[in-house]
């Protein structure tokens, strides 16, 4: 392709990846380092409100933003360098808790709390969507043929269900004497609380991720079956190979670069963790990064938002992908150039 | 065609425009639309203002976070909003809505007093139902078990340990004590039950005191009745326990009081009673917060868009509403007959001395985040009351100085 | 050593029949070339005899055991295949030494056995690429090196040059000609190309749509094919063949008259090789006599075709010939280098 076209074909998504990514992007990294705030006034105002039989009024004082000549808040806006980040990392406390060697208590500090449980929740799940995404595959593929339809149309059915709908319908599977929860307490004959306890909503959410990605994986790998190399496959069987031998020598290096494509996916998007918080409610015991930045944009009932701290936790979760990718991308790149 | 039939023909249509504008003292011909919460009270009142035409209600459960937006917008998106005492604060901060003294002397003569919600001298809001949190228990129970109502915590606890006891249900107690908004609020009201302040006249925050300790040892001793997984357990869920018999007491609000007597989903029709909210000291303040709903004006509207919707929420507001919906809420409006399940909500709003309503102020706002967020770490055992209170204060104090409550 | 016995072996998918009552003894050591035109049934037969294909029917016997019921990696075979096969991820070493690591043959020896295998195909200098950086040529090799290293009782290759350019084809076909002249190993070689089953083969078996036309030695099957269709299949160009009609010893077709034939009367298929006929002498008595259809130039020959009888003859003639097309030409076709086959059943005539 000519230079000329190629540019008039890439042009449009570069300019849209400029306005609706890097734009944000820049301007997030830049809102981190900065802090703005409405001015305030102490007043003392007197306010009625509603008792019976008779208004209760009561006479307080309080502090209310100030307002230019125009109507519209005052507000000043103040660069405060790391602060942010600060304010999120909590490093004192964390060096604190160190020094006392009261280490699991770092994880009061919520970012760290949310840290521990991305990771754990991205690298856990990581290995068990593969795993089980490649098992479903060579089921499937190894099944008759007349069953393979549906079965692949069961497989799938997970991966179609919207993300917090699918949360959503799990929870009420284990909350309370739900039908799952009943189910286990009459197999084990003791009482069980899903949601009383971190641990267990945890593994829930494990569970509940693992259901929902692995048919990804499992057509991702599916696909990579029907070009595993048959005469390839046909000698590693004449050579003597088992059955997990054939996997492990011919299969699985075949489906490589698909091993890491999932990979990179899975990775990217488990890192974001963000419905499984919201669908388990499970703030109390474990939330996610990605929840904690929408948890300092979400405003409160007197319309306050931590639009500071929520881009400075934006920016380290941004971080903390990159980091996890780098394995992957490079693996991926080596595969890319080791084709050619 | 004779004369009759012609008189016959207006008669008929007549009687068709009949239902649609009767109740309406004027024809509305201005625009006048209203963003507000979801629930059956609102939607009654939004059907009332409807009978005056041209108008439009958009209830939606997110109004708290597009309300401050739409109405700073110029022209508002909106002419009417509902607004509850929490939420009229970021109104209130931004000046889009407008002072209602000169509608209420021009159109308000059916308003009663305790209706004008008044920040520095000025109505800014007009009042329609009171909402809050007080006890619900099934009568049933307490009739088999021979015991008194409770009136403080303590009594609520020693009675929840009887009924457990008797092994009737297995966990006495419900609470809305799902992490976040609920859990916090429940915490207010135990600390404004203890006496406590949330901050001081500069915003510092006074919550790790003898009040916060007490009011976070009363909610521990009560989740020894509830059901564990009480810190997902919200309005609904609660309200779910009661109807499905699961839980003999809780302090709930009293717009859920209605569903306890909902034959279509209730096994406890007629059962459970309602009484003043608990005290958290025999000599206090009944452990909860008035709310209130209301109706306020855009500020960024023209005049006469301004009196019309004025006169639609009137409408919309009045004794034929009420009287069509009486059990829908605990109305302030002229014309409301209290109800049976109503008698706890008034209960708790007459005692003395008086529960406080819900302060609607930005550092409230910021710390009832930190509490929502900050609870949960003492009831499950992690951090002690000290310490969880500490935390508390210090997340309080970083986004206050964030949002430039507290210098430095 | 192993002498594998094949009785009644037959293949079926439904009503379709992949390969119809195969018999055959083939001796130890033997080199046997399966040919035949695509879909003919001779991979099948081969994969049968593999174990990557069950048999619906009858036996394989490999050194006197039934092997049926086997695995593939139990009957001790080893297989070249088409397209080689190759495990992409491993290096060239690692592939010739997987069969002795997943059949758990002692460490010990496998690098002898390794660089024995790799020196046998001339691999030595490859042993460290991957077969992505290797040619077709060495690939096969590797592919052979591969079946070597295990010293296996047969071999089995299908279509092992067919992947190759025509140059390397020849090559390769002289290496594996004389790699089993040193292994003394029995082999089935499968291939659809009559010239490498020529050179290679001990015995040629032609197929043609599952049943065996011909078992026999490449100068049985070139000197006496047994019938119409070997006769066509096998050399090149295949035996020139016209249909006509025989009277009192002498065939007749169009352009075409052949004397002196000892046949019963009736209708015959006649058939000559190119190099059987040769062009007439001026005044010389010709059989056939017909306009020249085409010329073509083979450097040690010239080849004369002409159309008579309803076909195409060939006629190879002196490399020096030229001639138009169009040109009248006269071959004579002496009547004992003909063959005779009966047009209703294409079966040979003479018994000779």
């Amino acid at each position: 392709m000519k230079p000329r076209v190629f540019a008039a074909f890439v042009a449009p998504s570069l300019l849209m990846m400029l306005i609706f990514i890097a734009a944000p992007l820049v301007s997030v990294f830049g809102q981190s380092f900065y802090v703005t705030q409405p001015v305030y006034e102490t007043v003392e105002v007197e306010s009625c409100t509603p008792g019976f039989p008779t208004a209760n009024c009561v006479t307080e004082t309080k502090s209310q933003p100030v307002r230019d000549e125009d109507g519209r808040i005052e507000t000043r806006t103040l660069f405060v360098g790391l602060e942010s980040y600060r304010n999120l990392l909590q490093f004192d406390r964390v060096g604190e808790y160190l020094s006392s060697g009261n280490w699991a208590s770092i994880l009061n500090v919520d970012f760290w709390a949310a840290l521990r449980f991305t990771v754990m929740f991205t690298l856990i799940t990581l290995p068990i969507v593969i795993v089980l995404g490649l098992a479903i595959a060579l089921a499937v593929n190894n099944a008759v043929r007349s069953i393979r339809g549906p079965v692949i149309f069961m497989s799938l059915l997970p991966f179609i269900i919207t993300p917090v709908i699918g949360a959503l319908s799990i929870r009420w599977l284990f909350i309370g004497d739900g039908i799952l929860t009943a189910a286990l307490e009459e197999v084990l004959n003791r009482d069980i609380a899903m949601f009383a306890q971190g641990w267990t909503i945890e593994l829930m959410m494990y569970f509940y991720r693992v259901w929902h990605v692995a048919p990804f994986a499992f057509v991702i790998f599916y696909a990579g079956l029907q070009t595993v190399n048959q005469d390839t496959l046909e000698s590693a069987i004449v050579d003597g190979a088992n059955r997990w031998q054939r996997l492990r020598f011919v299969v699985i290096p075949h489906l490589g670069p698909l091993i890491t494509f999932v990979a990179l996916i899975h990775l990217m998007d488990a890192y974001r963790v963000f419905e499984e918080i919201v669908g388990f409610s499970s703030q109390s015991h474990v939330i996610s990064l990605q929840w904690l930045t929408y948890d300092f944009l979400q405003p409160d009932d007197a319309g306050n938002r931590a639009i500071s701290r929520a881009s400075a936790s934006a920016m380290l979760t941004m971080v903390g992908i990159v980091i996890l990718l780098i394995a992957p991308v490079r693996r991926a790149w080596r595969e890319h150039k080791g084709e050619r | 065609m004779t004369k009759r039939t012609i008189f016959a023909a207006v008669g008929a249509a007549t009687l068709l425009a009949g239902p649609a504008m009767a109740e309406c003292s004027f024809e509305n011909d201005t625009p006048v639309s209203m963003l507000s919460a979801g629930f059956e009270a609102w939607k009654a009142v939004s059907d009332a203002m409807a009978e005056c035409g041209s108008f439009e209600a958009e209830l939606d459960q997110e109004f708290r976070t597009k309300q401050p937006a739409a109405f700073a917008a110029d022209p508002s998106l909106y002419a009417l909003g509902g607004v509850a005492n929490g939420t009229i604060t970021p109104l209130i901060n931004e000046g889009t809505i407008r002072p209602l003294d000169d509608l209420v002397a021009e159109y308000g003569q059916s308003l009663n007093d305790n209706q004008l919600i008044r920040i520095d001298g000025q109505v800014m809001a007009i009042g329609m139902m009171v909402n809050t949190q007080h006890l619900m228990y099934r009568a049933d129970i307490f009739e088999d078990l021979d015991l008194e109502v409770p009136e403080t915590w303590d009594e609520v606890l020693e009675a929840a340990a009887t009924i457990q006891e008797a092994g009737v249900v297995e966990y006495p107690l419900g609470a809305t004590m799902q992490t976040g908004w609920n859990l916090a609020q429940d915490y207010v009201n135990m600390f404004y039950g203890f006496g406590g302040e949330f901050v001081d006249s500069e915003n510092i925050p006074t919550l790790n005191t003898e009040a916060g300790i007490n009011a976070l040892e009363m909610m521990r001793a009560m989740t020894e009745y509830m059901d564990p997984e009480y810190l997902v357990s919200d309005s609904t869920y609660v309200q779910q326990q009661f109807q499905q018999g699961r839980i003999a007491m809780a302090n709930l609000w009293a717009s859920r009081a209605g569903a306890m007597d909902n034959e279509a989903e209730s096994e406890v029709v007629g059962l459970v009673e309602t009484a003043a909210a608990p005290k958290a000291t025999a000599d206090g303040p009944p452990a909860t917060t008035i709310w209130w709903d209301g109706v306020v004006v855009a500020a960024n509207i023209d005049d006469e868009t301004a009196e019309a919707a004025f006169r639609v929420a009137m409408e919309g507001l009045d004794s034929e509403m009420v009287q069509a919906n009486n059990s829908a809420a605990i109305w302030l409006i002229e014309g409301y007959e209290p109800t049976r399940l109503a008698e706890g909500a008034i209960a708790t709003l007459q005692s003395q001395p008086a529960a406080r309503a819900y302060p609607s102020t930005t550092a409230m706002g910021l710390m009832h985040t930190a509490l929502g967020n900050g609870i949960a770490a003492f009831l499950t055992g992690d951090k002690a009351a000290e310490e969880t209170l500490a935390d508390i204060e210090a997340d309080y104090l970083t986004a206050a100085r964030e949002a430039g409550l507290v210098d430095g | 050593m192993a002498e594998i016995q094949l009785r009644n072996l037959s293949k079926r998918w439904g009503s379709f029949v992949g390969v119809d009552s195969f018999d055959l003894t083939i001796a130890d050591e033997e080199f046997l070339v399966l040919l035949g035109p695509s879909g003919c049934g001779k991979t099948t037969t081969m994969r049968m005899i593999a174990g990557l294909e069950d048999a619906t029917e009858g036996d394989i016997m490999i050194g006197g055991q039934r092997v049926n019921d086997l695995d593939p990696k139990d009957r001790d075979v080893a297989m070249v295949f088409q397209s080689y096969g190759l495990y992409p991820h491993l290096n060239v070493y690692e592939n010739i030494r997987f069969p002795l690591r997943v059949r758990k043959i002692d460490e010990s020896t496998h690098d002898e056995r390794v660089m024995r295998a790799a020196r046998m195909v001339e691999l030595e200098d490859f042993l460290h690429r991957k077969p992505a950086e290797l040619s077709g040529g060495q690939r096969q090799r590797v592919a052979l090196a591969r079946a070597i290293v295990r010293e296996p009782n047969v071999f089995l290759m299908d279509e092992p040059l067919s992947n190759l350019d025509a140059k390397l084809r020849v090559s390769t076909r002289a290496q594996i000609k004389n790699l089993s002249h040193e292994l003394k190993v029995t082999t089935i070689y499968v291939t659809h190309d009559q010239i490498e089953a020529m050179t290679l083969a001990d015995r040629v078996v032609v197929m043609k749509r599952g049943v065996v036309q011909q078992v026999g030695t490449p100068t049985e099957i070139y000197n006496r094919p047994a019938n119409v269709f070997v006769a066509g299949f096998i050399g090149s160009p295949g035996m020139n063949l016209v249909e006509g009609h025989v009277s009192g010893g002498t065939f007749e077709a169009d352009s075409v008259r052949v004397e002196g034939l000892e046949v019963r009367d009736g209708a015959l298929t006649l058939g000559f090789r190119a190099e059987d006929a040769r062009l007439a002498e001026p005044g010389e008595p010709a059989q056939i006599e017909a306009p020249l259809y085409t010329i073509e130039l083979l450097g040690d020959a010239t080849m004369l075709t002409v159309r008579a009888g309803g076909a195409l003859m060939s006629v190879k003639a002196s490399k020096d010939l030229r001639a138009s097309i169009g040109d009248a030409v006269s071959f004579v076709v002496p009547p004992g280098a003909c063959h005779l086959f009966d047009p209703a059943t294409e079966a040979r005539l003479d018994a000779r």
